[in-house]
């Protein structure tokens, strides 16, 4: 016979007396989004896409999710505002759309087998545009 | 309840040849006819001329037959809790009963019971006395053959143990009850291995099948079978891959092979226990079975593949070969965790898993050991033996067979298997037996690399099995820089523990290694040892670490002496306990830099993880005290920065290296713990390391990410790295990791979602309540998998935490028969320091009141939660006042006596 649960050990987390402390920290989610934020977010966004299509989800349900995550973590955190757009609130319709683009692209990194041909020829054309470098072919 | 004692073991007066059983559901009632086969047992004394005992619980006899006749009512005496039959024939004869029971108002779980609809059971340790009259004791072993009648609608399957021989559909009239019932079918299953009645099972309802196959390594197939509740197939292809793993693992390292044409596991929701290995019918908790990487965490992943290990090992380890009574339950259990530690360490790396292993020893078993519930692995009494499924009898019972194997190495330890397993095989045996069996293979001589081990008394080692309480080794040093000499003294002792003031030393091996100012192992060389020697007498590098020698600590005290080390100032690091090669503490006073250095270089992973871990106490110790000790920490924030950039790490090794210890193990170390200070000063060490290290966990956050669709095993490492960060930016308040953990609740990824609620649970945050709302909505028609989220709501650390906890028991989708909602809400308010442990002792009370309510429906489960309460002597004058206040009302209620057993230990505690 198994116990039904092990003595997992916990990563024991917040006191009381620290919550002042952190809601004071708050304040600073207005601020706008960085570089370095959004591009954590894009990673996030695209390693969810990556996920999604391991379990089967189809490509555009899973960049469709995938974005609007995005979207709503920058309007929640940042109030719809990013460095590289100074002094803009961007829409939510705004924020879907690059939200979107961006989950497309990093999934076209990270996990290119899983991204539609079709899709990955579309993306290649658009860096070579852009004059990027394009990401590495599915094996 | 009057104590059961080890020793009025006597063998049981007859033996039973065989028990055939037809059982006939009904939708509100059950009824079961028994036919046992007995004989005069001729190893039995007579002389006294024993009654035979028949167990019976909560049964309405119909009828009672010897040899055909019926038997009157003064032919036999009637218990409430068994029949004695006197004046019975010293010859076979067969004993036939009709009992009617009611598995639907069966809220105990044990013996026949309904979960959702469906008929199963679980009879270990004496839940088939709640099905028939019976002698159920485990000693008895008999052949049984089973018939199930049911409906067809609503149970078309219909399984038990062995081989299914006979189904099909039954006549109207031969239904047995009455005339107008149709639509009724049956099987009739077969087991041609004798076995005790703790290991029947029956399982009757909608199921689901998922099939696979297991050819044996003599080429017999094998058909794997898991039945779940319709529309839970989908989750079944880890189990089945586990289970084939398993199988296969267990031919290449122990030889041995399934025995019977198929295996079977069901999932059932309502379930006291995680699973049951009843003879090729196993029965699991379905939190256990059902996983994916969607609908599971990497942990719970690895937990299900050791799990299904574990109760498939026992078909040797268990089954064949079962326990002579209750006081040797070690004797399966502590063999089988070894078993499947081992089994999993080969899957996934041995150093990582010792180490988990060890952490869960030290914060369960050892705080067990050092309370009033603390008990041998082979008790010699017990009340409720319910109660005596614990972590000493699991976990330390395991270490007492891995220090076996360390002291006679992996040959003469599979020997000393293959002879118990040749012994015994098809009877019940013992703890003891099985130290035999070890001794004599050992006695026959050992490969040359066995024969270096260091000798030991059998003798003495048994006494592990019967002293409680945690060794205790001291260690006082001397160095000799001038002549490169280091002497050793070593003392133990283990505190006195309920009943047993006096103890004697025991048979204690210890790994030890020494290292130099560069890291590099020196050779441990003995006081007049030839170099040669010494060199053959170290252990295999890789389970050991480099240079690693094993002494055998026999005696209260011994000196060990080192010589031929380099002549130089500094003593060498003292590496101690590599491997954790046994269950006791260490006193040591080894200065920090020591310390810090066995962090950063110990070629033991292990050793250089408890390093850390001293380092990590010692901080959260001097925070909880009111003081924090900056140098301290400055050394650990450096020390984390090398181990973020190291290249030679795995990622998994480094969210090891930098995880913080556990609660209890704190409070272990505290006199009068103040579990709200450790808690806070958890916290706060997590803020220090959070800001401190901002850039490199950034840094580590960046290389890692692109590994987290990487499918389990894969990956785990790197996620489990990313909620370790997670929690600490979390703390440090980074916008950007909080969007993160906040954001992986919508993710793909259970393990990643799980590490993101957990990285916010503690904070007052808009996105954790936003963050477990998403996961409450996501997942909430699926148990399994909103039970965490019960859990991490009971267990929020806000001044509102106890009237949460209310809402959670009333909430739609709280299950209160189910054991795994029921733990998932009180145990997480027990984990709860700030709500659990208020200076004004309301959470005591309110625990105290929801656990004798839950012990009036399962006693097994609330005499589970009641154990929260064994250390309340140890925390503080108010504390302790608060907690007694809330025993004292729980032993004022009508209590079942597994309950009452715990209450009454918590009480009677020095």
């Amino acid at each position: 016979m198994s116990f039904p649960v092990r003595g997992a050990r916990r990563l024991l987390v917040a006191p009381l007396v620290a919550l002042p402390l952190l809601l004071a920290g708050g304040a600073a989610q207005a601020a706008p989004a960085t570089q370095a934020e959004m591009n954590l977010y894009t990673r996030i966004a695209a390693v969810n896409v990556c996920i999604s299509r391991t379990a089967g989800v189809d490509f555009d349900k899973s960049v469709a999710i995938a974005g609007e995550t995005i979207a709503q973590l920058i309007q929640g955190q940042h109030q719809g505002q990013i460095q590289q757009v100074p002094g803009k609130t961007l829409t939510i319709e705004e924020l879907r759309k690059g939200s979107i683009n961006s989950a497309v692209l990093g999934a076209a990194e990270i996990c290119p087998k899983s991204v539609p041909p079709e899709v990955m020829k579309k993306v290649e054309a658009a860096l070579k545009q852009a004059g990027a470098k394009a990401p590495a072919p599915s094996k | 309840m009057a104590a059961v004692l080890l020793s009025d073991y006597r063998p049981a007066p007859f033996l039973l040849e065989r028990t055939d059983l037809s059982v006939q559901l009904y939708s509100d009632h059950t009824m079961v006819e028994a036919r046992l086969a007995f004989q005069p047992n001729p190893q039995a004394d007579v002389s006294g001329g024993q009654p035979l005992e028949l167990m019976g619980v909560d049964l309405e006899l119909e009828e009672l037959r010897l040899d055909g006749s019926p038997l009157v009512a003064d032919a036999f005496e009637r218990h409430s809790d068994r029949l004695l039959l006197t004046a019975l024939p010293q010859c076979p004869f067969v004993l036939e009963s009709r009992v009617r029971i009611t598995p639907h108002t069966n809220t105990t779980l044990e013996g026949l019971y309904v979960s959702g609809g469906l008929f199963t059971t679980q009879c270990e340790a004496e839940g088939f006395r709640h099905i028939t009259f019976h002698p159920d004791r485990p000693d008895l072993l008999s052949r049984f053959r089973v018939r199930i009648e049911a409906d067809r609608i609503t149970c078309p399957v219909l399984l038990s143990n062995g081989n299914c021989i006979a189904s099909g559909d039954l006549p109207a009239a031969a239904d047995g009850e009455g005339s107008g019932e149709s639509g009724r079918h049956f099987a009739v299953w077969d087991d041609p291995f004798p076995k005790p009645s703790y290991l029947f099972a029956l399982v009757a309802g909608e199921l689901e099948e998922v099939r696979g196959s297991f050819t044996t390594a003599s080429g017999r197939p094998v058909a794997l079978r898991l039945h779940v509740e319709p529309g839970d197939a989908p989750y079944t292809a880890h189990a089945l891959a586990s289970l084939q793993r398993s199988m296969a693992w267990d031919e290449e390292v122990y030889g041995l092979e399934y025995d019977l044409e198929e295996y079977n596991i069901v999932a059932v929701r309502h379930f006291n226990m995680g699973a049951m290995e009843n003879k090729s019918l196993n029965i699991f908790n379905s939190k256990l079975v059902l996983a994916d990487a969607v609908t599971a965490t990497d942990a719970e992943l690895e937990r299900v593949e050791s799990v299904i290990a574990h109760e498939y090992f026992h078909n040797w380890t268990g089954n064949r070969i079962t326990c002579r009574d209750w006081f040797q339950l070690s004797l399966k259990e502590g063999l089988t965790v070894f078993r499947d530690q081992c089994f999993s360490a080969d899957q996934h790396g041995e150093s990582l898993n010792r180490i988990e292993n060890v952490a869960i020893l030290r914060n369960t078993q050892f705080r067990e050991d050092a309370g009033p519930t603390a008990h041998p692995v082979q008790p010699d009494r017990y009340e409720a033996i319910d109660n005596f499924y614990t972590t000493t009898i699991y976990e330390k019972g395991s270490e007492l067979i891995r220090m076996l194997h360390t002291l006679l190495g992996e040959d003469s330890f599979q020997r000393g298997m293959a002879l118990y397993v040749a012994r015994h095989d098809g009877s019940a045996a013992t703890c003891e037996d099985f130290v035999r069996a070890m001794e004599d293979a050992a006695a026959g001589g050992a490969t040359a690399q066995d024969s270096r081990r260091p000798a030991f008394n059998f003798g003495h080692f048994r006494r592990w099995y019967h002293q409680a309480g945690t060794p205790v080794v001291r260690i006082q040093r001397h160095w000799d820089g001038g002549n490169g000499r280091l002497e050793l003294t070593l003392h133990q002792h283990t505190p006195a523990t309920p009943g047993q003031p006096q103890k004697e030393p025991l048979v204690i091996p210890l790994a030890i290694g020494l290292l130099d100012r560069a890291g590099e192992p020196l050779l441990p060389r003995l006081e007049g040892e030839d170099p040669a020697d010494a060199i053959a007498a170290t252990l295999e590098p890789n389970r050991w670490g480099r240079g690693t020698r094993l002494l055998v600590l026999e005696e209260a005290q011994k000196r060990v002496v080192f010589e031929g080390l380099p002549a130089q100032a500094h003593p060498p690091a003292l590496s101690l306990l590599r491997h954790f090669s046994a269950p006791v503490r260490l006193e040591i006073g080894r200065p920090i830099g020591e310390l810090v250095h066995l962090f950063a270089t110990d070629s033991d992973a292990f050793a250089r993880w408890d390093a850390g871990q001293q380092l990590l106490r010692a901080a959260a110790l001097a925070r909880a005290g009111g003081q924090a000790d900056n140098g301290l920490e400055e050394e650990l924030i450096e020390a984390f920065r090398r181990i973020l950039a190291d290249p030679s790490l795995s990622e998994v090794s480094r969210a090891a290296l930098l995880a913080l210890p556990g609660l209890a193990e704190l409070e272990e170390a505290m006199a009068e713990p103040d579990p709200p200070a450790l808690f806070a000063s958890l916290l706060a060490l997590q803020r220090r390391f959070g800001e401190s290290l901002a850039e490199p966990l950034h840094q580590a956050l960046e290389r890692i990410t692109p590994q987290w669709p990487l499918a389990w095993p894969e990956g785990s490492g790197d996620r489990s790295l990313t909620g370790l960060i997670w929690s600490w930016r979390v703390a440090a308040a980074d916008a950007g990791a909080i969007a993160a953990a906040r954001a992986a609740v919508e993710g793909s990824s259970m393990t990643l979602a799980r590490a993101g609620l957990r990285a916010l649970q503690c904070h007052a945050l808009p996105e954790r309540e936003a963050a477990l709302r998403a996961f409450h909505d996501r997942w909430q028609a699926k148990p399994v998998i909103l039970d965490a989220w019960f859990a991490l709501e009971a267990s929020a650390p806000f001044a509102d935490g106890l009237e949460r906890v209310e809402r959670l028991l009333v909430h739609p989708r709280f299950d209160p028969m189910a054991p795994n909602s029921v733990r998932a809400v009180l145990g997480g308010l027990a984990g709860n320091p700030p709500v659990f442990h208020a200076i004004d002792g309301r959470g005591y009370r309110f625990l105290a009141d929801r656990i004798a309510e839950l012990d009036s429906r399962n006693p097994i489960t609330a005499s589970r939660l009641a154990k929260v309460f064994s250390r309340w002597r140890s925390y503080g004058a108010l504390r302790s006042a608060r907690m007694a206040e809330a025993l004292e009302l729980l032993a004022a209620a009508p209590l079942s006596a597994n309950t009452r057993e715990v209450v009454n230990q918590c009480l009677t505690s020095c």
